[in-house]
């Protein structure tokens, strides 16, 4: 199956709260491409004294298929005596985020998410970065050099004409 | 905001620098406050050498003896004196030994003039302070901007030293040798400690109330008090608390010896916080503290009528970490070859009024008084145009109908359709002149045209390896009409090198737009639950230039309080990609 590695960096979370007050320690993050089982998520470790903002700063390495369109991320409380697992506020991350954004998808790009419990009710921010690496193999069309244009100019602004459109996106905009 | 830098990744905020805000984010207007009252933000002590060579030659028998004198010049030219190096004897090509302390600051266009004298010898036993200078013979003269000689790769600028001769004022100046001046940043500037600081069993008069403490720690200076440094944020309801830690950059404070003076404040949002408890301290025997892991107790002047010994409370202070570190200065990516690119979008919407009557915003004032557009515009451009080496600045309006077609929320301001660029802070304003002639305002107020304009050309700049940061200037008079547009567009730039300083003319009620800076509220959100990695955005209102230095002593304007934060920004998205400064940025292909 076709898929790309993406590395991501769960960095931090903001305003995690449960039942109102901040969380203060316990906490975890699975990250796992949609519409695979929970089997194929990797988790961070726990997160010891953020007393509402945990810090996990923990590099996980995902397989991402190529038909893949959000990255969920998941804080879960650990489980102890007489709690199971609860996940405690949940994002989709769309994969379009990172790699038909402004920079190519190999860059090192810093996103923000936020998270919403199970009610729906929002609960605080996930700060994470991403990267992603081709898998061997794969053959990247229309590797990105730098366009060769006259020093200085930007063939940008006018009414409404973006011309400068990033070539790294083409290969992607063919295979979806 | 604030001076105490966090390195860390976005999404923890910088502990502000204010003293007594109401809240724990500052605002520019507190900045202003604390900077007319010596409180000082991102600035760098600098040590300026000089030397000179082929000098003229004035003695008959022997060669000159020279001495520099530097003065600054303000904005109305009128020069103040620096300092005086010594005198070197019989030399054509002196080196002098005596260096001159400077500060710098981003957000000041600081311009240096420099006079070479030749001392006679009959005066050379007085010490150089002594010396009339207009009994000395005047050898040449100099001058250039302190950002000038900092942008150099090598820290070094050569100046030509030239000879004016007030007889023949029509004559070109001749030139008489040349000066080098050198820069180096004081070792203390890099150096920054990470400190820890807990609180415990803190008092309160009141013993059925909550306490919300924070820290403040001072400076304290013989002839001024005590000057605030640093702040913590509040934790509430917490009487044995720890904070988040505090950067502590060595030239706030002075040096490892410098009396600090650390209060613990219980918050009270009507602004008047009750002062618990003080100890003054210095950043050596914090240190100590750090290692025995003993604390330290804090005292409480008495109330009038008590006796006149500070009362030693129970609480204590702890310090649960204190280590040192070294990081690369602002400075330190200039000389590296990172530059500041400069680029400009004026509103052209109808609600600035008709540019041909004297009441518009646009109105361009014959006698040579600039309006409000011009004046942000030049007081944003002289500081910025000293680092970009090539000077063409993208600028854009929006709001308007260029002659044939329909409206344009981002035309090129020259009137191209092929660049945007324009030379210089004069390209900017004369491409500006003659937009207005050739467009009629009309509307609405959108920014996203031009935030992902500007987006899109520091991302392929970024991808193309070079060293740029981007600076866009908005300036207009009205409230943003799409505000969740403007948040989309601010979110998905909010991972590039761009920062953007909103300047608001006229009158207008600008608290909506008060919640792009997210100094003021919470970060910025776009409707697909994206929320921007960095507070990329500075709002401000700029009033008449007369108005804002009549407002703030010491002649600091709103917009320069603005421009005082883009070294930290700058520095916070350097710092948590790890981009070192002598490196490419990266693009990294798989």
């Amino acid at each position: 199956m076709a898929s790309r590695t993406l590395e991501i960096t769960v960095i931090s979370g903001e305003n995690i709260q449960i039942r109102g007050k901040p969380i203060k320690s316990g906490l975890f993050v699975t990250v796992r491409p949609e519409l695979q089982s929970e089997n194929g998520s990797v988790n961070t470790k726990i997160d010891r004294d953020g007393d509402g903002f945990p810090r996990w700063n923990e590099k996980l390495v995902v397989d991402l298929p190529m038909h893949a369109a959000f990255v969920v991320v998941e804080v879960c409380r650990s489980a102890s005596s007489g709690r199971k697992v609860k996940i405690v506020g949940t994002s989709r991350v769309p994969v379009a985020d990172f790699v038909a954004g402004y920079l190519p998808e190999s860059h090192l790009q810093f996103l923000s998410y936020r998270l919403r419990d199970e009610r729906g009710e929002r609960n605080g921010i996930i700060n994470l970065s991403v990267r992603v690496k081709l898998a061997p193999g794969i053959e990247r069309i229309g590797v990105p050099v730098p366009v060769a244009m006259p020093e200085g100019r930007f063939h940008g602004g006018g009414v409404g004409v973006v011309t400068g459109i990033p070539i790294w996106n083409v290969a992607y905009r063919d295979r979806f | 905001m604030g001076n105490c830098f966090s390195n860390e990744a976005a999404g923890q905020s910088s502990v502000g620098g204010t003293a007594f805000s109401q809240s724990t984010t500052s605002n520019v207007a507190i900045d202003c406050f604390l900077l007319s009252r010596g409180y000082r933000g991102l600035y760098s002590q600098i040590e300026l050498s000089f030397s000179a060579s082929n000098l003229r030659d004035r003695d008959i028998f022997s060669k000159s003896d020279p001495m520099l004198v530097v003065y600054t010049k303000g904005k109305d030219g009128t020069l103040e004196e620096l300092h005086r190096t010594e005198v070197v004897q019989n030399s054509l090509n002196p080196k002098w030994i005596h260096k001159l302390n400077i500060t710098y600051q981003f957000e000041v266009v600081q311009t240096l003039v420099f006079f070479v004298y030749d001392v006679d010898t009959q005066y050379q036993n007085l010490g150089v302070k002594m010396l009339k200078l207009d009994e000395q013979q005047y050898l040449g003269e100099a001058t250039c901007v302190l950002s000038e000689i900092v942008t150099q790769s090598d820290r070094s600028l050569i100046l030509d030293l030239v000879y004016r001769e007030e007889s023949t004022s029509s004559s070109l100046p001749r030139l008489c040798g040349k000066l080098t001046v050198h820069a180096e940043e004081c070792v203390s500037s890099k150096t920054t400690m990470e400190i820890i600081l807990r609180c415990s069993d803190l008092e309160h008069k009141d013993l059925f109330s909550r306490i919300d403490p924070f820290l403040v720690i001072s400076k304290f200076v013989e002839s001024k008090g005590s000057i605030p440094v640093c702040k913590t944020e509040v934790i509430k309801n917490d009487s044995n608390p720890t904070w988040k830690p505090i950067f502590l950059n060595m030239q706030q404070v002075g040096s490892k010896d410098s009396p600090l003076i650390i209060e613990c404040f219980n918050f009270n949002s009507n602004g008047k916080h009750e002062l618990i408890g003080k100890v003054r301290k210095t950043l050596v025997e914090l240190e100590k503290l750090s290692f025995s892991g003993e604390g330290d107790s804090l005292f409480l002047l008495p109330s009038a009528g008590h006796d006149y010994h500070n009362k030693a409370l129970k609480s204590q202070l702890f310090v649960d970490k204190f280590s040192e570190s070294v990081q690369q200065t602002f400075l330190d990516y200039l000389a590296g070859g990172y530059e500041m690119n400069f680029m400009v979008a004026v509103d052209f919407t109808a609600s600035n009024g008709n540019p041909r009557l004297r009441d518009s915003l646009h109105f361009i004032d014959p006698s040579g008084r600039p309006n409000s557009y011009q004046q942000a515009i030049i007081e944003v451009g002289e500081v910025l145009q000293f680092y970009d080496s090539d000077k063409r600045f993208p600028a854009w309006g929006f709001g308007a109908r260029p002659i044939d077609g329909p409206v344009s929320h981002c035309f090129n301001l020259n009137g191209s359709s092929h660049y945007c660029e324009v030379e210089g802070t004069q390209g900017i304003l004369m491409a500006y002149t003659s937009a207005l002639h050739n467009v009629s305002l009309a509307g609405p107020t959108l920014f996203g045209p031009v935030i992902n304009n500007a987006a899109l050309i520091a991302s392929q700049s970024l991808a193309n390896g070079a060293r740029k940061y981007f600076v866009l200037l908005i300036i207009t008079d009205g409230v943003v009409t799409d505000l969740q547009e403007t948040k989309d567009a601010l979110v998905k730039a909010s991972d590039l090198p761009l920062s953007i300083l909103i300047v608001g003319v006229g009158g207008a009620d600008f608290k909506e737009m008060e919640v792009l800076d997210a100094d003021k509220g919470e970060r910025l959100e776009s409707s697909t639950e994206r929320v921007a990695s960095r507070d990329i955005v500075q709002f401000v209102p700029f009033r008449d230039v007369q108005a804002n230095t009549l407002l703030i002593n010491g002649g600091v304007s709103m917009v320069q309080a603005l421009l005082a934060e883009i070294p930290h920004q700058f520095l916070t998205y350097v710092r948590s990609r790890d981009v070192q400064p002598n490196s490419r940025s990266s693009y990294q292909t798989a």
